[in-house]
């Protein structure tokens, strides 16, 4: 069949025309199949983060409610260790007191019977000194008394002997000298 | 003048001099004396070489008027002074040595006796001694009666202050228990 020249080009824009719109719807529908994927995505997205969200809330749920459980079962377990340490602690400390009681108490008397064993020497010493010292004090005086006797005596005496008696002294001393031969 | 010296002034002494000396040496009779007569001998012995003649006592009256002058008019009278100056000073030089060496003996006594006393007791000495010997004087009331006498060496002591301070220590030591 012979078609008209025209015909063949109008055909041919036609069917250019028309495969365009073709390519066109298709683009269209290719876009509308993206743009639902994307949108899906974007669902799928948005649902996975609740998602997410919702499972961290649960694990958070659980994991605090686990370490409630085991902070509980930690406490109670502390409770009664501090318990029993308190109990062995004072169970000690009545012991330990008792001895610490009886040492201090034995201290206390080893201090009285050395103090009383100091004192009683510091006091014997104390005598001692006391009576050193009035004997020596007595001497003292003794001495100063004989002292002032003797000074008074002497000039007593000597003011007392005449110059006769004097110069007669010195001659029978002169006498004696010669006997024991002082001169020779 | 050294000991030596003094020494051999007595035993070279001629009996001239040992006249001559008798004076002056009875003068004296302890070391105050000695020195007052020493001193007067120093003075004298300046009045020589001065140009003017005679004896000693004639030279010597511008410079003492003491007992030394007196002593050489007895010694020139007997005359027993030498003549001249030189001879004169070696006199008083000899003299000084032999009063210088006249013995002496420390007495110590209780009071401050007399010239008289003190003269009788060198004299009791001299005779004993043989030689003239001189006191030397101290007086110390603490012996409170009697003599200590030291001679040559030798100590004696008879003194109150002992036996009294012992009767007295045992009737205080009574008297204080």
């Amino acid at each position: 069949m012979n078609l008209p020249l025209y015909t063949d080009t109008d055909t041919l824009i036609t069917v250019s025309i028309l495969l365009t719109l073709f390519t066109l719807i298709l683009v269209f529908f290719v876009f509308i199949r993206i743009w639902k994927v994307l949108t899906v995505e974007q669902k799928l997205a948005s649902e996975e983060r609740k998602l997410r969200q919702e499972i961290k809330g649960d694990v958070e749920q659980v994991v605090t409610a686990y370490i409630k459980s085991l902070t509980s079962d930690s406490t109670a377990k502390l409770e009664n260790e501090v318990n029993k340490f308190s109990e062995e602690l004072g169970r000690l400390m009545h012991a330990k007191s008792a001895e610490v009681a009886a040492y201090i108490e034995k201290a206390q008397r080893e201090q009285i019977k050395e103090s009383q064993f100091f004192v009683a020497n510091m006091l014997s010493k104390i005598e001692k000194d006391a009576e050193e010292y009035r004997k020596n004090k007595l001497l003292a005086v003794d001495e100063q008394i004989r002292q002032i006797v003797l000074s008074a005596a002497r000039e007593v005496i000597g003011r007392s002997i005449s110059l006769t008696e004097h110069e007669d002294l010195v001659t029978k001393a002169l006498e004696r000298a010669k006997k024991d031969k002082v001169f020779g | 003048m050294s000991q030596a010296v003094l020494k051999a002034t007595k035993i070279t002494k001629a009996p001239a001099l040992n006249v001559a000396f008798k004076p002056f040496e009875n003068s004296i009779y302890d070391i105050r004396g000695r020195l007052r007569l020493l001193d007067e001998l120093t003075l004298i012995e300046r009045a020589l070489f001065r140009g003017k003649e005679g004896t000693i006592s004639e030279k010597a009256r511008d410079f003492t008027n003491d007992v030394a002058p007196a002593l050489f008019e007895k010694i020139e009278t007997a005359g027993l002074e030498p003549v001249g100056d030189a001879k004169q000073l070696s006199f008083i030089k000899e003299l000084v040595g032999y009063l210088k060496g006249l013995p002496v003996a420390n007495i110590t006594l209780a009071f401050a006796p007399t010239n008289t006393f003190v003269e009788n007791l060198s004299n009791q000495i001299s005779t004993v001694v043989g030689v003239k010997t001189l006191i030397d004087l101290i007086v110390n009331e603490y012996i409170v009666g009697g003599a200590v006498i030291e001679f040559r060496g030798k100590v004696f002591r008879q003194t109150l202050d002992i036996p009294l301070e012992e009767v007295l220590r045992r009737e205080v030591g009574v008297l204080t228990k």
